[in-house]
């Protein structure tokens, strides 16, 4: 390129043009400090990067710890309940087949059997609806638990079931029976001696 | 040979300022970058934009524009200079779109009857009335045509660098070139037979 050749055109055409004020790069390097900040240190730029990281990681860490725990307490307390129920389903079976008399039953201890079912199977129901029970509030969880798989129980095992705790029990034999014969009595039919459980009173042996 | 070892000191010395403030945020040193190609880049869009506050301001927004996107700068593809301009180039050519301007301009038959000689020959004169009319001309051309003329002949800038900043190529801005000139020696003529 010749410097010299366009030299005089080149002073007339600067002339005709403005100049850079003198306060130009102040004006520049105020209007970039009201930016907000573009650069940092770069070693800030170089630890940001392993901290986000390590922040990520410890939050996956922790979700996957409390996703296991609660895996296990959930595979732990499955085959628990399953196994009560299939105890309690054998046992009740069982006693289906014992011979028994049930008529004074359906008019007494089956009114207050039934009456203790639909009370169970309310609460059941009032626990059903709720879809929130809390995994980790454990004993009320199970508990919950085991009344949602015993509502799915028939209403004739649990009237078995109460018939066994009655037998069982002596005192409660002699109170069941006084309170049928009572309530036949009131109703004006003919008593009955012959009470279902079968358990021989001291009256009965004189 | 001396000219591209300035050169390349100039650039070497542009990119250790670069890094001090892409690495530390050293303002100072980009402070020192604008003190340094403040005029000619003040040149180059005053030559686009004719309105001094215009001018001045789209020079500023250059700078600004150039600090937040400093960490994409490459040594390797241009100089900072010609990555300077090619921002303000794109600036300079939002204004004009914004506010366009009525420029000169020949129909393509009175060009075609222009010699090449006499097109190339052109500039090449010391007559102070010649050269009142050309730069009367040369202010009177369209952006882009001015820009062209102030860069290869003023500036000297090679035109691969000036195809680089106005994303063009070499060639096409030489047959441009050879249009511009025709069209200043059309309006030479036309004013000196005029007088």
């Amino acid at each position: 390129m010749e410097d010299k050749k366009y030299s005089k055109l080149k002073a007339a055409f600067e002339a005709t043009q403005p100049q850079v004020p003198a306060d130009f790069t102040e004006q520049v390097m105020k209007r970039i400090e009201e930016q907000p900040s573009v650069y940092q240190s770069k070693r800030r730029r170089v630890w940001q990067y392993p901290i986000i990281a390590a922040v990520a990681a410890s939050i996956v860490v922790l979700l996957t710890f409390y996703y296991l725990y609660n895996q296990e307490e959930t595979a732990v307390e499955q085959p628990l309940v399953t196994q009560q129920i299939e105890q309690k389903d054998s046992s009740l079976k069982a006693e289906i087949k014992e011979p028994k008399i049930m008529i004074a039953q359906e008019k007494a201890v089956t009114d207050k059997a039934r009456a203790a079912i639909q009370r169970r199977t309310a609460t059941v129901i009032a626990h059903k609806v709720s879809t929130t029970i809390p995994a980790t509030d454990s004993l009320d969880y199970y508990i919950d638990k085991i009344e949602r798989e015993l509502a799915q129980v028939d209403e004739s095992l649990y009237i078995e079931r109460m018939n066994k705790v009655i037998r069982a029990d002596e005192r409660l034999q002699r109170i069941v029976n006084s309170y049928i014969l009572h309530t036949l009595d009131k109703e004006g039919r003919p008593q009955t001696a012959d009470n279902m459980y079968n358990v021989k009173t001291e009256e009965d042996e004189e | 040979m001396t000219y591209i070892l300035v050169m390349k000191q100039q650039d070497e010395k542009d990119q250790q300022m670069i890094d001090h403030v892409l690495r530390d945020g050293r303002q100072a040193d980009y402070a020192l970058l604008v003190d340094s190609y403040r005029t000619r880049l003040f040149a180059f869009v005053a030559t686009m934009v004719t309105c001094r506050e215009d001018a001045e301001e789209l020079t500023q927004d250059c700078f600004v524009k150039a600090y937040t996107q400093l960490a994409q700068y490459d040594s390797q593809r241009s100089s900072f200079y010609t990555w300077l301009r090619s921002i303000s180039y794109r600036l300079c050519l939002d204004h004009i779109r914004r506010h366009p301007g009525v420029w000169l301009e020949t129909d393509e038959l009175t060009l075609q009857a222009i010699s090449d000689d006499e097109a190339n020959s052109v500039l090449d004169t010391d007559d102070d009335q010649r050269i009142q009319l050309l730069v009367e001309a040369i202010r009177r051309l369209p952006p882009t045509e001015r820009l062209l003329i102030q860069q290869h002949y003023f500036e000297q800038q090679p035109l691969a660098v000036i195809a680089e900043v106005t994303d063009t190529d070499a060639g096409t801005l030489a047959t441009r070139l050879h249009r511009i000139r025709k069209k200043l020696y059309q309006y030479i003529k036309t004013r000196e037979h005029g007088r």
